[in-house]
């Protein structure tokens, strides 16, 4: 490539990175607008205005920019500025400055043991399902990984781990986002009409629903513990993502011949979410008194804008382009597994939360 | 993946550290809030 092609290229690549976040920042202006003006009028059939909170305004910014983008045909040219797992660390970080650490440590032994359960009984759950649909052993591995920790970052591991085609990946991430954005709705009216309690309603939903932007979203709408709990449990999950990866790419290793040296322990900590550690660093500041990120300060004020972009952002990666290369055959697996994680969540994160663990 | 990518210069989850304790210490020291820049949610 000459120089001044190089030159051009990057130029283009600052350009839809700065338009992406341009429109990104404005959809997340206007989300929270809707959800100001919205939070104060009273609904039809007597709901108040405030139910409907800015996740769920966000996410349909979201999508309709999407679809606004795609009939400009500048959806791809501006992808690169759209940065749906930064906004969302970020914001997991920041939420860490209003959570007390006895929190985290009343409920860790019981999203410790949550996680090992739903991790082992959907990931072997889901590779048994997608061999009996006789899907592809990569996608299986990615699917599973996908399915049973946390959505597109537990995809993107697997896939580095078992060597996976890109168009996997791309597959499985549009079928994360398609399926966590409805429940992202559903599963706290859900929750409200079983009257579960917010500590059972959110590790719920940090079992149930595959991608953290959705979890989080989820307990955004059913309380603010909800929320707390949903995190926490959903950060314990994602914490075994570099375990998986490593015992992932052990196997495929191990059946692939000529597969080259075997992966080393390394790749736990390679691919260990490291924003988890500033979530718990915050967390001891908040409970040591030196930074409050309680509610009403400037810091909550931030999360919540971090989270907003996060799902703007989310409904502006929605994709269906991918179903058409792969066919619909996967897409029966995923949603099979979803309705078989729903209800494993739901009893285990119930007996969990309510009997072995409880939190007060 | 197959296709070898280019490393990027710092691992997302640290930016996403890095950037949200830039932040704290803003709303912190008072340059994001009432007296300074107003973030309002």
């Amino acid at each position: 490539m000459s120089s001044a092609q190089s030159v051009r290229s990057s130029l283009r690549l600052w350009g839809a990175s700065l338009g992406g976040l341009a429109v990104t920042f404005l959809l997340a202006v206007a989300a929270w607008w809707v959800s100001r003006q919205v939070g104060a009028v009273k609904l039809p059939f007597g709901i108040p205005g405030k139910a409907l909170e800015y996740p769920l305004w966000a996410a349909l910014l979201g999508v309709l920019g999407n679809v606004l983008l795609r009939a400009l045909k500048m959806r791809e040219y501006l992808q690169p500025g759209v940065h749906t797992e930064l906004y969302l660390k970020i914001g997991l970080v920041l939420l860490g400055a209003g959570v007390d650490l006895t929190l985290i440590v009343s409920a860790a032994r019981g999203a410790i043991l949550q996680s090992l359960v739903m991790i082992s009984g959907v990931f072997f759950f889901c590779w048994w399902l997608a061999g009996r649909f006789g899907l592809d052993e990569k996608l299986r591995a990615v699917m599973a990984s996908a399915v049973s920790i946390c959505g597109v970052s537990a995809a993107i591991a697997a896939a580095g781990s078992v060597l996976a085609r890109k168009e996997q990946v791309t597959y499985i991430t549009a079928l994360v986002i398609l399926v966590a954005l409805p429940l992202m709705v559903l599963s706290p009216l859900l929750a409200s009409a079983l009257g579960l309690s917010q500590t059972v309603a959110g590790a719920w939903f940090g079992g149930n629903i595959d991608t953290t932007a959705a979890v989080v979203g989820a307990g955004t709408l059913y309380g603010e513990q909800a929320q707390k709990i949903a995190t926490i449990v959903k950060s314990t999950q994602n914490t075994l993502i570099g375990l998986v990866a490593f015992l992932l790419a052990l196997y495929f290793a191990s059946r692939e011949a000529g597969a080259g040296t075997r992966p080393g322990v390394r790749v736990i900590w390679d691919r260990f979410p490291k924003f988890v550690l500033g979530f718990l660093l915050a967390s001891v500041l908040y409970s040591m008194g030196v930074i409050d990120g309680g509610k009403g300060t400037t810091i909550e004020a931030l999360k919540n804008w971090a989270f907003t972009l996060a799902f703007v952002s989310m409904g502006l990666e929605l994709s269906f382009s991918e179903f058409r290369s792969m066919g619909w055959r996967p897409v029966m697996v995923f949603l099979l597994v979803t309705l078989f994680n729903t209800f494993l969540a739901l009893g285990v994160a119930w007996v969990v939360f309510t009997w072995l663990f409880p939190v007060g | 993946m197959t296709e070898p990518s280019k490393k990027p210069w710092m691992n997302e989850d640290w930016l996403a550290v890095w950037i949200a304790f830039l932040l704290i210490a803003l709303a912190t020291i008072g340059v994001l809030g009432k007296n300074g820049i107003n973030i309002v949610f």
